[in-house]
């Protein structure tokens, strides 16, 4: 039906109403057929498209177990360690290495002077570089937050139950800078609630973006429990964002040039 | 010995290293270049290659497979995967990747199996698809805007073009689901 593929590519580029939204996800819900397509074509835009994406997450899964009972066996074990040797092999090839042995010392003197004039070829390059090329660290920060680390949720399989669908309305007033009514939507939620590591991420970005940097950062500490990557990864960006840069390399690797991204430590 | 060979697919499942360094010798290269190229280091490109080799070769063993593709093309194409897989994961890795030896995310790596098994599935059916429908999917599924489309095929309208992509997309899906291997991976 075409109505319904122009729903779920709506829904899929984010376009969708926040009334639209409510009723899509509770069609989920209910609607197994619609369910299905909805996957289906959400697998298509990530293996087909430009990004390619992880997000299985059926751990349960037979064909899942399958692998990863082959993966532990003793056999692969063995095959790790051959693989691990064929690789150590490659590398200490003549061909492949970068220091071989020379017999002659004359020829050692040589290479030995014209390293040393590389060395400072390049150490003179690179000061030249930096003194050139001014990182914009607002620009990097704004890149890795639009990678929206941790916030991927509703794109996850498994089974929708009510907290995922207020986790996806609440995304949806992210997205539309709704914040407050971010926090409003997610307040019932507690420690025992299903989902609660996905609750805590939104929460601390969303007290973030209303200024609370403070309570962001007690977020993010417990976040630390539950996802603690995603926790070192937001307090970077914001130690970074507040121009705190000794903080925030304590948790993130800041790229040296403007044409790198910023990597977690 | 050679990777070009039909059977070496099969001769590699054995785990004999002298097989493995064949595989160095001829395809790493490609590899590094294609990695250190893409934000990677050196380290990430060894990393990325003892994966791939693990993910086959595994496979392989479960399920006997056959590569359309020379399998030198099919190797590169595990390793961009797996990389693009890496350079997106939400799991935020550094550079300093773990050794193949001491990876203990079995989870991890048997998913980065069936989503390449998903990624076989779907790119064997689309180039099913007459040269038009993949053309014009292929920039869909990239999120390219109708109006491009339309240009770009000279459509009259982005309501034709919205058909068009409607009935190609259908016939893709129907390729898909007609597939046993669609109802082994659509739940994963």
């Amino acid at each position: 039906m075409m109505e319904d593929d122009i729903l779920i590519e709506r829904y899929l580029k984010g376009t969708l109403s926040e009334q639209e939204e409510i009723d899509f996800l509770s069609r989920l819900n209910t609607d197994t057929s619609f369910k299905e397509q909805v996957q289906l074509e959400q697998q298509m835009f990530t293996v087909l498209g430009d990004t390619y994406w992880s997000f299985a997450s059926n751990h349960t899964h037979e064909k899942v177990e399958a692998y990863k009972k082959m993966l532990e066996s003793e056999e692969t074990s063995t095959l790790k360690s051959t693989i691990s040797n064929a690789n150590e092999t490659y590398k200490k090839t003549p061909q492949n290495q970068s220091n071989q042995p020379e017999s002659k010392r004359s020829i050692l003197h040589t290479k030995l002077i014209l390293r040393i004039a590389a060395v400072l070829i390049i150490f003179i390059s690179i000061l030249w570089f930096y003194s050139n090329d001014k990182v914009d660290y607002k620009a990097i920060a704004t890149k890795a937050w639009n990678k929206n680390i941790g916030l991927d949720f509703t794109v996850r399989n498994g089974t929708s139950n009510s907290t995922k669908v207020s986790l996806a309305n609440a995304l949806q007033f992210y997205n539309n800078k709704k914040y407050e009514q971010v926090i409003a939507s997610l307040k019932k939620y507690t420690t025992t609630s299903s989902h609660y590591k996905d609750i805590l991420v939104i929460r601390a970005v969303t007290h973030y973006k209303l200024g609370k940097t403070s309570i962001a950062l007690k977020t993010l500490d417990s976040l630390k429990t539950y996802a603690p990557d995603i926790a070192k990864w937001y307090k970077g960006l914001i130690h970074l964002e507040n121009n705190e840069l000794d903080k925030a390399s304590q948790y993130i690797q800041i790229p040296t040039k403007s044409n790198q991204d910023i990597k977690l430590k | 010995m050679t990777s070009k060979q039909s059977n070496f697919l099969s001769i590699l499942s054995k785990g004999k290293e002298e097989d493995i360094l064949v595989l160095y010798e001829e395809v790493f290269p490609k590899v590094l270049h294609f990695i250190t190229t893409n934000n990677g280091h050196i380290s990430d490109a060894e990393d990325v290659f003892q994966k791939a080799l693990l993910q086959i070769i595994v496979r392989y063993r479960k399920e006997p497979f056959t590569i359309k593709a020379s399998f030198e093309n099919y190797f590169f194409t595990v390793c961009r995967n797996l990389w693009r897989r890496e350079l997106n994961s939400s799991k935020l890795k550094t550079h300093h990747l773990e050794t193949i030896e001491n990876i203990s995310n079995h989870d991890d790596s048997a998913f980065a199996m069936v989503e390449q098994e998903r990624y076989e599935l779907f790119h064997e059916k689309l180039a099913l698809l007459s040269e038009n429908c993949k053309n014009i999917l292929e920039l869909f599924f990239k999120k390219i805007p109708y109006s491009t489309i339309m240009q770009k095929f000279q459509y009259n309208s982005e309501n034709v073009v919205r058909q068009r992509i409607f009935k190609c997309k259908k016939r893709l899906v129907e390729l898909i689901k007609k597939d046993a291997r669609y109802n082994d991976l659509k739940d994963i």
